[in-house]
């Protein structure tokens, strides 16, 4: 920091005007920097209550209804008619954005068309189910949607890649489902909605999906 | 930025105390590097500018601007089992209608929320193995074997029990013996328990709005097994505020 000049003035002394101007001239011409000299001031208190920060949306299904799917296409999970496992923030993006999210549900009970394959990378399908969330969006009138997390599972204890060729109806019941996933969005979109879905690897496998969860965490400054 | 001073002295001008003060104002504004409005506007907060959080190790919460912290992650820690059992349910131990819930070891926190409608979010990760009964085994059938994890917490005296969290370990059985290929072989299930049944990989998310007040939240399992053991990996709840 520069230094600043100073003017002393005697007992009944008038100053005159250049005297005055000089201690804020000298300071026009240093170089103090244009930040913030305090570290750590911005408390919580400071910031608005109003205008968050963060903005946070959840979707719970708590029930025991199955919701049951035999096909390889992605489908919105909905427990309940006219109710799907989503969420709409029609949230408009003013810079980047970071979209954090989860989910979680129980798969119950599971089923087989025949067995799990053969272990081999052409059968890998005979032994998995998926989950997604898929975020919908409406950038410039655009409409376009993101795969935002996703995760696979097995309907069996073995892997759906292995060398142990010997197909099994071993099945794994009420399991467990969880994963998550973070996604930067650019300014200028909106985020219509972010929904679960599942589908299974192979036509007429079948999974049963009961309470089932998302949360959705969007940070923008 | 660079300073100018609001006001310019002339000679012969009358000085007013107001003009005078704006510019000692200003210039200790300045100097000092305070915060103004136009420091706001245009954006020239900087990440120090923030408090960085505070970091209370005994009760395992870090305190940001932002958000608070709670809970533990033992993620790359060396797997420590506790334990829960169902010896304390007696002979009900199997029943489907008799439930006693256990708070788990180090699957939980305590957490003040100040103001209404604050919202937090959980996160569970555990490794749970359901060990096989000594004496009564598998026979009793569906309902018997499922030892059921829920969220719960305990604010003033009162439980408050999610069910829509429900997750699930069974006793592990090594009774049944598959038939590899056969068609209506096998489940590995509740009420059929099995092998695979006894390891779960376990995990709750869940965000919550909640009003203002003290609320311990823990992981509770309904044990319908004599031993079993859980290894929490990770238990956080981040409480947003803003």
């Amino acid at each position: 920091m520069g230094r600043i000049s100073n003017q002393y003035f005697g007992e009944g002394q008038a100053p005159t005007a250049p005297q005055l101007n000089a201690v804020y001239d000298s300071v026009a011409g240093d170089d103090v920097e244009d930040v913030n000299l305090d570290t750590e001031w911005a408390q919580r208190e400071h910031f608005s209550s109003s205008n968050s920060i963060v903005n946070l949306y959840t979707f719970d299904y708590d029930g025991v209804v199955n919701w049951t799917t035999t096909s390889t296409a992605f489908t919105t999970i909905e427990n309940v008619a006219s109710t799907p496992s989503k969420v709409t923030p029609n949230y408009s993006s003013h810079s980047d954005v970071v979209i954090r999210v989860h989910a979680s549900g129980l798969v119950a009970v599971v089923d087989l068309d025949t067995d799990d394959g053969d272990g081999s990378l052409a059968e890998i399908d005979h032994n998995t189910y998926a989950f997604r969330l898929l975020m919908s969006l409406n950038s410039s009138g655009t409409p376009s949607t993101v795969d935002i997390a996703n995760c696979t599972y097995s309907f069996t204890p073995k892997g759906a890649y292995t060398t142990e060729a010997t197909g099994t109806q071993l099945k794994i019941n009420y399991v467990t489902f969880c994963f998550s996933g973070l996604y930067t969005l650019p300014a200028g979109n909106v985020i219509d909605a972010i929904e679960l879905q599942a589908c299974v690897g192979l036509t007429n496998n079948e999974i049963n999906i009961q309470h089932n969860h998302i949360q959705v965490i969007i940070v923008e400054n | 930025m660079g300073f100018t001073k609001p006001y310019t002295y002339v000679n012969d001008t009358v000085l007013s105390a107001t003009d005078h003060a704006s510019n000692e104002d200003k210039l200790r504004s300045y100097v000092n590097q305070e915060i103004e409005d136009t420091d706001v506007d245009t954006d020239t907060i900087v990440g120090e500018s923030i408090a960085t959080p505070r970091l209370v190790s005994s009760v395992q919460t870090a305190d940001f601007v932002s958000k608070t912290l709670q809970g533990v992650s033992k993620l790359r820690l060396p797997q420590e089992y506790s334990w829960f059992t169902s010896t304390t349910k007696s002979d009900n131990q199997i029943s489907t209608t008799v439930e006693d819930y256990q708070s788990l070891t180090d699957t939980g926190s305590e957490v003040v929320i100040t103001k209404n409608n604050t919202k937090v979010m959980i996160t569970f990760y555990a490794k749970a193995f359901g060990q096989t009964n000594s004496t009564v085994t598998r026979s009793p059938g569906n309902g018997r074997w499922d030892n059921r994890f829920l969220l719960i917490y305990e604010k003033s005296g009162i439980l408050t029990e999610y069910t829509g969290t429900s997750t699930y370990v069974f006793e592990l059985y090594t009774g049944v013996v598959p038939t590899p290929g056969a068609p209506g072989g096998a489940a590995v299930d509740a009420g059929a328990g099995g092998t695979a049944g006894g390891h779960r990989s376990i995990m709750i998310t869940r965000m919550l709005t909640l009003d203002a007040g003290r609320y311990k939240f823990s992981v509770a399992v309904n044990a319908k097994v004599e031993k079993g053991n859980i290894n929490c990996q990770s238990f956080t709840i981040e409480t947003f505020h803003v």
